[in-house]
Formats: structure tokens, C-alpha cells, sequence
């Protein structure tokens, strides 16, 4: 019902080209969420999907329909906006009815539908009230009334949550969650908030420049990037990534071929005061702390290493364990499973003694 | 200090406030005065500004002095007709210039914007000649079609148009709604603030027209409220209190608008964009 596929997808402007032939295929019921930095091409991806854009070539199909040439409102979706586009002259009951009289559906049937997402949501007080005199997340509420009561098979949402405040985002990417759990339907949604997309994506698909990075389930992206652009992009801080050049002589043996770039998250480093790290089976590197922020369960340090490369360094907070203060000579250590290798085309290489590591 | 700021800022308020009554109520008030007074207290010096007895029979001496009922009938004709023609070809218009795309709208849309630059009174002599050879002298339509579209009025619904973001139009295709039914439902709504700001203006001008019914016309046949009331001074003699009286009469329908509709004409007015 709401699988959706793209086969060969084609965007240009002009000169321009947004999408490169671009194959894709987002399962039924899943919760896919595109992520990218602005101006990847994503929000055209969802655009073309609900046929409010053309694309120059390739084929769409929703539910194993070819959606050549038929109108956005006859592709069974709906779709949230990041500015919500509710029809400021209508009522909350007027914007969720508007699409339930455009095909006819008889008012007493309409009335039902609207009563039952407007429960779902929490809307029911509102129903007579114009968006203006909405919040935020009142107005988002409504926007999202408004796709549901057509019970679509597939949901698309173009940064829906990016005009709120970051309680009321949080709060809302749960209710999205369950509203999902609950509808069962197909869910494409397009964020550039890498935390969005991990916190809420079964599947997520990361891309730039019109093309896809990586595919993959939020676990795995996180801790298998398919390449330097996926280690960086997801994960706050983002992946330490550095030459290999000079490590070379600090790293286990032996080394997958072809690297050129050595990864690690910032919190799989391990910080060991005013002393080289333990050798062991990992990479050890001498730095001094530059600076620090307390994010309150943990501690992000900026650290430097002695060839003044800079690198994230994340821990826990202890109350046990003293702040280090700026300037303090550290060691770390990461250990060789928490090493990710990428090659000179920034893709990743997997190391032949890691056994337990996932092949992609 | 702080106090005394504030009350300076007071007594700026009630100077200024002052100073509007003084350029808005006053001849107002002058007016509805004079239509009341008898001759003696319009000519008396220094002026009075008050009368002991309202003088009611001045109304009735300008209605008259003139076919009052021939004159309003003229102007509600042309002013309902112009609101009609506008309606017609400005919201047609507009929406066009503001969402489709098509073959010379620069151009055509340039022609509109130049059109606010050319003066009525420095065309009116050619339109003359061209109603005398079309046979369209002493017609309704004549006092009608010049101004049922107005290059303004195009250029700010087209802008009103314009600000409606895309993607309320997007969401509403997603709807299903087709294009009618989103400039019915949707766009139109928007507009209305624009829509009857411009109506107000148009209601106004139309109905105090002067110049145009009286340079196009040589009868008194379709000629208009203002164009009579003129010839009350000429019909009557020295009398400016009935004059001011048949003034009176033509400002009512303009008044009793302003007071059922205030609400929504100082909205219009101060309308600031769509949120």
C-alpha cells in the first residue's frame, strides 16, 4: 500500500542539477527519515513524491503505482509543512474539513473523522478557533489533523517540528513516534537535525548533494558510517576523523588496505591524566585540553593533539573524577574495535582482524 | 524625571490629538453648522460657532432646488457599476499577475503600472471626442468603463496575492482542491482586507466624482450627486447654507458606512500583511 519507490530520479534547474539519478525505495510502514544538510536535495525528494514538483526523469511509484502525471491529491498522501500552511481564514474544524469536502465525503461521516484525529491529537477545545490564535504547536497539531483525517497511506513531513522550541520539538518527535506506531501508515520525513532523524527514523537516509550517503537503521549509521561524510554528519560532536600519516606507527597491526583516514566517536576515546594511554590493542595519542562544556550528564572536551590537530573528546561526568582544567596534559586511548578506517575516497575500509564488526 | 517624561509624552499625545481634531472635525463640523444656519448667520462676521435655531427647512430647499432623487439614482448607477467592473477585470487581473506564468506579462504588466502615471484631466478631452463618435455621450457606461479597472488597485491585490505563501496553495492541491476552488476558498479569503480597502476607496471616489460626470456629459442625464449640488449655487443664488445642506445629504451614505463598518475599514487600514 504505501511503499513508495524511485527508480532513476532526475532533478535539474537549468545548468542545475539537485538529484542525480536517485534510486530509492522506502518500505510500507516505515518511518524513513531523509537527512542532509541544506540544499542536499531532500525536500525535493519529497516534493516530487507528492507531485508538487517535476522531476526531469526517472519514475515514481507509490504502492507499486507509477504516479506519472497524477495529481498530488490522488496519490493517497498527505503531507506537513514546516510552516504548517494551514488556510489562515478557516477554522481549526474548517482546515481538517477542507480536504473531506474537496471528495465529497457526507457531513455526517466528515464530522465523525474530524472528532476522531482531533481526539488523537488533543485538538477538541480548539476546533472553532483560527490558527492565529494558536501556538506553535497547537498550529502543528492542526497541520497534522489535517493530514490524517484522510487516512493516507503514506504521511510526508518536510521539517515539521523546526519552528518549535526545543521542549515542545522533543515532546512532539514522541507523540510522532507513537502516531506512527498507531497508524501504521508509511512515514518520509525530512529533517537536516541529525538527532531528529536518530531519535525517530527506523530508517534513515542520509544524503548530500543529491545523492545518497548511506541507508540504514539509526544503530547502524551511527556506528558503521559507510563513509567520512556519514561519520561526520551524524553524531554530535561528529566523528574525529584524521590522517592516518604519523598514527600510522600507533596503530595495531595489521591495517586494512588502502587507508587513508582513521575514525573514532568522541566518547570512545578514554581519558587517562598526564600519562600515555595504556598500550593494549588500540591507538594511543598524547594531547592537552583546550577547552570544555558541560552538557550535564556529560563533559565535552576540546583537546589538541601534538601536531595541533584538534579532536572531540566526550565522558561522563563523575563527580568523583575532578574537571580538567585547560592546559592539562592528557593521554587517550581508543580501543581497536571503536577504529573506523576510510580509504582516499573517504569510504570505508573494514579492518581484516575485526572479526565482530558488521560487512557492508 | 521619569514622571515628568511621562506626563510630557501625555501632553504630546493631546497636542497632537488636539491638532487632528482641529484638521479633521472642524470643517466637519463647519459644514453640518452652515447647513443648519440662516443666511444672516452664514454671512454674520465674526463667524459663529454655534446657531440658536436649527433651520431643518434647508434640507428640504436643496431637495428641492433639485432633482435630488435623479442625481443620487445617477451616482448609486455608476458608482455600483464601477465596483462591478472592478470586481470583473482588477481581481481577474491580478490573481494572474500574481501566479501564472505566461507569454508578455512583463510587458503587459508594465502597460498597467503606466497607466497610474497618465492624468485623467490631460486625456479626458480625446475620451470626449471619442464618446461623441462611438454615440456614447450622456451614457452610464461611458461614466463607468474608464474606471472599472485602475493600475493600482491591480499592483496591490497583485501583491496581496503574492504574499500568500506557496505552500497553503501546495497543501491545498494535496486537498484535492482544484483552481477555482482554492481561488474561491482559499485566496479570495486572504484578500479580503485588500479587497475592501480597495472597494472603500473606489466607493469613495465614484461617489464624489465630479470633474469626469460633468467634462463627459452635456445633458443632465446620467451626471451625478456632486455635479447637481453644484448647480444648487447657480440654481439658487447666494445661499451656502442649502448648498452646505445638499452636501450634508451626500455625505449620509458615506457616513453610514463608516459607522456599520468601522471595525472592519480600520482593519482593512491598518492591515499589516497576512500572518
Amino acid at each position: 500500500m504505501g511503499e513508495i519507490r524511485l527508480e532513476n530520479v532526475d532533478k535539474s534547474y537549468g545548468d542545475k542539477e539537485i538529484i542525480k539519478s536517485l534510486s530509492l525505495t522506502i518500505e510500507d510502514g516505515s518511518f524513513t527519515v531523509l537527512v542532509g544538510p541544506s540544499g542536499c536535495g531532500k525536500s525535493t525528494i519529497l516534493r516530487i513524491i507528492a507531485g508538487l514538483e517535476k522531476k526531469t526523469g526517472g519514475n515514481v511509484f507509490i504502492g507499486n503505482k507509477n504516479v506519472e502525471g497524477v495529481e498530488p491529491g490522488k496519490r493517497n498522501l498527505a503531507m506537513v509543512f514546516q510552516n504548517y500552511a494551514l488556510y489562515p481564514t478557516m477554522t481549526v474544524r474548517q482546515n481538517i474539513e477542507f480536504g473531506l469536502k474537496n471528495i465529497k465525503i457526507p457531513k455526517q461521516e466528515r464530522d465523525r473523522l474530524i472528532d476522531e484525529v482531533t481526539g488523537i491529537v488533543g485538538l477538541t477545545a480548539h476546533l472553532e478557533k483560527k490558527p492565529q490564535f494558536l501556538s506553535g504547536g497547537e498550529r502543528q497539531r492542526v497541520a497534522l489533523a489535517r493530514a490524517m483525517v484522510k487516512k493516507p497511506a503514506v504521511f510526508l513531513m518536510d521539517e515539521p517540528l523546526s519552528n518549535l522550541d526545543a521542549k515542545l520539538r522533543q515532546q512532539l518527535r514522541l507523540e510522532l513516534i507513537e502516531l506512527h506506531n498507531r497508524l501504521g501508515a508509511t512515514f518520509l520525513y525530512v529533517t537536516h537535525d541529525q538527532v531528529e532523524a536518530m531519535s525517530m527514523g527506523t530508517k534513515i537516509v542520509l544524503m548530500d548533494n543529491g545523492r545518497i550517503m548511506q541507508e540504514d537503521t539509526a544503530h547502524d549509521i551511527y556506528n558503521y558510517p559507510k563513509n567520512v561524510f556519514s561519520s561526520k554528519f551524524i553524531g554530535s560532536p561528529p566523528m574525529n576523523v584524521l590522517e592516518l600519516g604519523e598514527l600510522s606507527e600507533y596503530l595495531p597491526t595489521p591495517l586494512p588496505a588502502g587507508v587513508k583516514f582513521v575514525g573514532f566517536r568522541p566518547e570512545k576515546a578514554k581519558i587517562a591524566e598526564n600519562r600515555r594511554g595504556s598500550g593494549g590493542d588500540g591507538l594511543s595519542l598524547e594531547a592537552t585540553v583546550t577547552g570544555r562544556e558541560m552538557l550535564g550528564s556529560e563533559i565535552l572536551y576540546s583537546v589538541e593533539l601534538t601536531n595541533k590537530r584538534k579532536l572531540a573528546v566526550k565522558v561522563m561526568d563523575d563527580t568523583e573524577i575532578s574537571q580538567l582544567e585547560y592546559g592539562t596534559q592528557i593521554g587517550l586511548f581508543i580501543s581497536s574495535r571503536h577504529i573506523i578506517f576510510f580509504n582516499d575516497a573517504e569510504e570505508r575500509v573494514t579492518a581484516p582482524y575485526r572479526a565482530e564488526s558488521k560487512v557492508i | 524625571m521619569k514622571i515628568l517624561g511621562k506626563s510630557a509624552s501625555i501632553l504630546g499625545k493631546i497636542l497632537i490629538s488636539a491638532l487632528l481634531i482641529l484638521i479633521f472635525v472642524v470643517p466637519f463640523y463647519w459644514m453640518i453648522l452652515t447647513a443648519v444656519k440662516t443666511l444672516g448667520e452664514v454671512v454674520q462676521f465674526p463667524p459663529k460657532f454655534w446657531t440658536d435655531a436649527i433651520q431643518w427647512h434647508n434640507f428640504k430647499d436643496a431637495f428641492d432646488a433639485i432633482d435630488f432623487l435623479h442625481y443620487t439614482k445617477n451616482s448609486l448607477v455608476i458608482t455600483a457599476g464601477t465596483l462591478l467592473g472592478q470586481a470583473l477585470f482588477i481581481l481577474p487581473a491580478s490573481y494572474a499577475f500574481a501566479r501564472y506564468d505566461f507569454k508578455g506579462k512583463k510587458l503587459l504588466f508594465s502597460i498597467v503600472l503606466l497607466t497610474m502615471m497618465i492624468p485623467g484631466q490631460l486625456i479626458f478631452l480625446p475620451v470626449f471626442v471619442m464618446y461623441v463618435k462611438l454615440g456614447l455621450l450622456n451614457s452610464y457606461i461611458s461614466l463607468i468603463i474608464p474606471f472599472a479597472a485602475n493600475g493600482l488597485a491591480i499592483f496591490m491585490l497583485r501583491q496581496t496575492f503574492m504574499q500568500v505563501p506557496d505552500s497553503i496553495l501546495e497543501a491545498a492541491r494535496l486537498d484535492n482542491a482544484g483552481e477555482f476552488k482554492i481561488i474561491y476558498s482559499i485566496m479570495l479569503p486572504m484578500a479580503v482586507p485588500t479587497i475592501s480597502t480597495l472597494a472603500l476607496f473606489t466607493f469613495i471616489t465614484s461617489w464624489n466624482s465630479y470633474f469626469f460626470p460633468l467634462a463627459w456629459t452635456t445633458t443632465d442625464a446620467v451626471r451625478t450627486l456632486p455635479v447637481g449640488i453644484q448647480q444648487l449655487q447657480s440654481s439658487l443664488g447666494l445661499n451656502p447654507q442649502v448648498v452646505m445642506a445638499g452636501v450634508v445629504l451626500m455625505v449620509v451614505p458615506i457616513l453610514v458606512i463608516f459607522v456599520i463598518a468601522r471595525k472592519q475599514i480600520i482593519k482593512a487600514f491598518t492591515y499589516m500583511g497576512i500572518k
